[in-house]
């Protein structure tokens, strides 16, 4: 009978953990380190699906990741945007879309598109620029493809306003 | 009282029933519209319906996949030459029709295509209307590869050619490049180099660009859109705009012509080596020359040549750009 409670108890302490990480696994992808994650509720702007709270094995805070949703060509796209506090943006991932191939589709996901969005710790707006960046917060488009790399911009920005309202140890929200 | 109002609000549904109800035989689409550009100074448009009225053809044709394999599709649509007869027009007035799609897929029939088969725009494809996202048209092109089978048409742009004139003068860009200012032009993340086209040609000129395949466009240059030659990088030299769709931009450009002035990218027949193949300028050149002599401006003056004798130059990328050997 103690060995079966014994069983119980590590059956237990194994599946535990695993239920705690009931988050997609498009969260999982921003934050592969953490060990938790909790959503976090709230009214969000309209594009805004979902806000998770990335926690380390401690219970303190590694990040945060929304998922945000805006118009592109063909119809709507769904973007995945990681942020750390004071560090700003450090992941963006479209996890969904229905651009045409050619025509920017296959090149949402390429680093040299979605790294323009990393940092940017203030949380400030990204501005599309069709040629090249001037500001940091400058984003390029992709080559023939204006539609389908504002809409990203548009999303993450949604993003970004979800973030700079997020409580900050230093204002103790 | 009461059973005049239930029997009042029963007729008023009637005829509003009847009323948003569509014409016999009138399908989904027919009350969108494609804009037409270039028939005249403002766009033209074309209801479904009304193209429907302008002409009703059925017939098979083969498309060509990327593998070259054939597929036979069956269709019903309308043969542009009928839409342009409507307008008083006649394919033969064009150079080129650029057909641009609702998900900003846009390419350019060419004159020999033109020249040797139908356009039809398709409502139905093998005895169905068009799905959704294939409506309210579809290109067929019979007998050609299926880029020019554009589906989602919104608007068909006939192109007209420049005015025929003899090149008279040529030029190498690469002797131009030292005066040009070349800005960043960020390409699929890559910081390339790029010359805005007023640099080299004026405002609102029609050029015609000439890859080194052979691929020709015409373009009339609108003042309010920014054209670039991107001279480094993947593609380069490349005709190309953020502002334009991406189907327009011409890769390996051979040369470009504005009025009686060709500018021709030396590079682009150099291969790895630096003597100019001249004899593949000439090739390429060879429908834009007439009997004239031509002027050639290198480095150490200008050069005249008669057309024959132009592939016969030995000419060089060097130091001082391209000059003779």
């Amino acid at each position: 009978m103690k060995a079966a409670g014994r069983w119980m108890i590590l059956l237990l302490a194994l599946l535990l953990p695993a239920c705690q990480r009931k988050a997609p696994v498009y969260v999982d992808a921003a934050f592969p380190g953490a060990l938790a994650f909790q959503p976090v509720p709230g009214n969000y702007p309209e594009g805004v699906k979902e806000l998770w709270q990335a926690e380390a094995q401690d219970g303190s805070i590694l990040g945060y990741c929304v998922l945000a949703e805006a118009t592109g060509f063909n119809g709507s796209l769904q973007v995945v945007t990681a942020w750390i506090p004071g560090q700003g943006i450090s992941h963006v991932q479209i996890i969904a879309h229905s651009e045409t191939p050619e025509y920017g589709g296959n090149h949402l996901n390429s680093p040299w598109f979605t790294e323009q969005f990393f940092g940017n710790p203030q949380g400030q707006e990204y501005n599309l620029v069709k040629l090249r960046r001037v500001e940091a917060t400058d984003v390029v488009i992709i080559t023939g493809a204006t539609a389908s790399s504002q809409a990203v911009i548009l999303a993450v920005n949604q993003c970004v306003a979800v973030f700079r309202d997020l409580p900050t140890e230093e204002d103790g929200k | 009282m009461k059973r005049c109002t239930a029997l009042f609000l029963a007729i008023l549904m009637v005829l509003s029933l009847v009323a948003c109800a569509k014409p016999e035989g009138q399908e989904p689409n027919d009350d969108k519209a494609i804009d037409l550009l270039g028939l005249s100074a403002e766009p033209e448009q074309l209801t479904i319906a009304a193209l429907k009225e302008l002409d009703n053809c059925s017939g098979e044709a083969n498309t060509i996949n990327s593998a070259n394999e054939a597929t036979c599709r069956s269709y019903t649509g309308a043969r542009v030459e009928k839409i342009l007869a409507h307008f008083g027009k006649n394919l033969k007035d064009f150079a080129a029709i650029v057909v641009n799609a609702g998900d900003g897929y846009a390419v350019e029939i060419p004159r020999e295509i033109l020249d040797s088969r139908d356009i039809i725009l398709a409502w139905e494809l093998d005895g169905a209307p068009l799905a959704e996202k294939d409506a309210p048209l579809r290109v067929v092109v019979p007998e050609e590869r299926t880029l020019y089978w554009v589906r989602n048409v919104a608007s068909l742009e006939f192109v007209t050619a420049p005015a025929t004139v003899e090149v008279r003068e040529i030029v190498f860009f690469e002797n131009l490049l030292p005066q040009l200012t070349a800005e960043s032009y960020t390409y699929y993340g890559s910081e390339d180099k790029a010359v805005n086209i007023t640099q080299l040609v004026g405002e609102g000129s029609q050029v015609t660009l000439v890859a080194v395949d052979g691929l020709t466009k015409y373009e009339n240059l609108k003042p309010d859109i920014d054209y670039f030659i991107k001279v480094d990088g993947e593609d380069a030299p490349q005709f190309i705009s953020p502002d334009i769709p991406k189907g327009m931009y011409v890769k390996f450009l051979g040369f470009l012509i504005d009025g009686s002035k060709a500018i021709v990218f030396a590079n682009s027949f150099s291969g790895d080596k630096d003597k100019v193949d001249m004899h593949a300028v000439q090739g390429l050149l060879a429908p834009y020359l007439g009997e004239q002599a031509l002027t050639l401006a290198l480095p150490g003056g200008n050069l005249t040549v008669t057309p024959a004798e132009l592939g016969k130059l030995a000419l060089i990328i060097g130091d001082l750009g391209v000059g003779l050997e």
